[in-house]
């Protein structure tokens, strides 16, 4: 008898302190949240070199950055070999994503080539023939200092006029 | 008899229908922790100064493409201090700074100090000396110092970066000038 009657009462878990961490934890990546333009161009695989006078990024971005990722690539039995990453390549050739993904990684030589074809590019594009777009480099900390300046400078003679090195912010 | 019926009924209980609201809580704290990047929030930018015109060419005068205009254009930055880092050609310490040389419109000078933090230390006393001793009119333009950082081929990237430190730190811009051969100094 007294089984029937408390059958009716329903069990329900308490959802508060759920729902109270849930609404923590979202709130954490909401205030975290860097709704940056570089996101897909910001390799994890390089690993940046600390520095101290880094700017923060601010809310000021940088018109139409284009990020250069320089890392290394290790190799079996030998000296690491250095790929440039571009943000991106001609898709008109009818690559599939694969491709055009892994035809993203490039050697210096290519980078140097890349670079010439972009700056044309974007100058036939803008209306008064004019790049104001900055190049941000995201070397490796273990990069030869060669590379880097090979990098540079191959940024330098296709014209870019604003050069740009990325570093972690230590304080 | 309708009064009674009244007090026999069971206060109701009025609940908020948390469930949706979880749902679309998860929804969303799903979407912020793929979204979320800690690699990007930690990152810093240093502008810099383009490579001075003679070093923006390529070494090798064949290599220069006749149409390329952009050297044209180049504006050569003038530099008030030159700093070279060198290394020792040893395996075990390849990429590591040995000796700083900086150059001024005086010769050439090794930066004195037995360890690693003691050359940083005096390179930034040079510096501070340096920027005091400017010309006014420099000043006055509100030219910032130059200052032009060479290195030998496999010096790493964060050495570099630790230099470009001290520079930024007193007040210096920095350009960057083509590697120096391995070994030069020695």
């Amino acid at each position: 008898m007294s089984h029937s009657s408390r059958s009716d009462t329903t069990c329900e878990p308490n959802l508060t302190p759920l729902l109270d961490l849930v609404l923590q934890i979202l709130m954490f990546f909401m205030v975290t949240v860097n709704f940056a333009q570089d996101q897909q161009q910001v390799s994890a695989n390089v690993k940046l070199p600390d520095s101290e006078t880094a700017r923060p990024l601010s809310k000021a971005k940088d018109r139409d950055p284009i990020f250069l990722n320089l890392q290394l690539r290790p190799v079996e039995g030998g000296k690491p070999e250095y790929v440039v990453e571009v943000p991106s390549v001609d898709t008109s050739k009818g690559m599939t994503p694969q491709q055009r993904e892994a035809a993203r990684f490039m050697s210096q030589d290519n980078a140097k080539i890349w670079l010439q074809g972009k700056f044309l590019d974007l100058k036939r594009d803008n209306k008064n023939g004019e790049v104001t777009n900055s190049i941000i480099i995201r070397a490796d900390k273990d990069a030869e200092y060669a590379e880097v300046f090979r990098l540079l400078g191959a940024c330098s003679e296709a014209g870019f006029r604003t050069l740009k090195v990325r570093a972690r912010v230590i304080q | 008899m309708p009064n009674k019926h009244r007090t026999e009924d069971k206060p109701t209980e009025v609940t908020l229908p948390i469930t949706p609201m979880l749902d679309m809580a998860f929804q969303i704290l799903f979407f912020f922790i793929a979204t979320f990047n800690p690699v990007a929030a930690s990152e810093g930018q240093m502008d810099l100064s383009l490579p001075a015109k003679s070093d923006a060419a390529a070494p090798d005068p064949n290599k220069i493409s006749p149409r390329a205009e952009s050297h044209k254009t180049d504006i050569d930055i003038p530099t008030d201090v030159t700093i070279s880092l060198r290394g020792i050609q040893v395996p075990k310490f390849a990429g590591e700074v040995s000796s700083i040389t900086i150059t001024t419109n005086r010769p050439p000078e090794i930066l004195k100090g037995a360890d690693k933090e003691e050359r940083k230390a005096e390179l930034r006393k040079q510096l501070k000396q340096l920027k005091a001793s400017r010309p006014k009119e420099d000043d006055a333009k509100k030219r910032p110092p130059n200052a032009r950082v060479e290195a030998e081929t496999n010096i790493r990237w964060s050495e570099v970066v630790k230099i470009m430190d001290i520079c930024y730190e007193e007040g210096f811009q920095v350009s960057f000038s083509k590697p120096l051969p391995k070994g030069a100094g020695q």
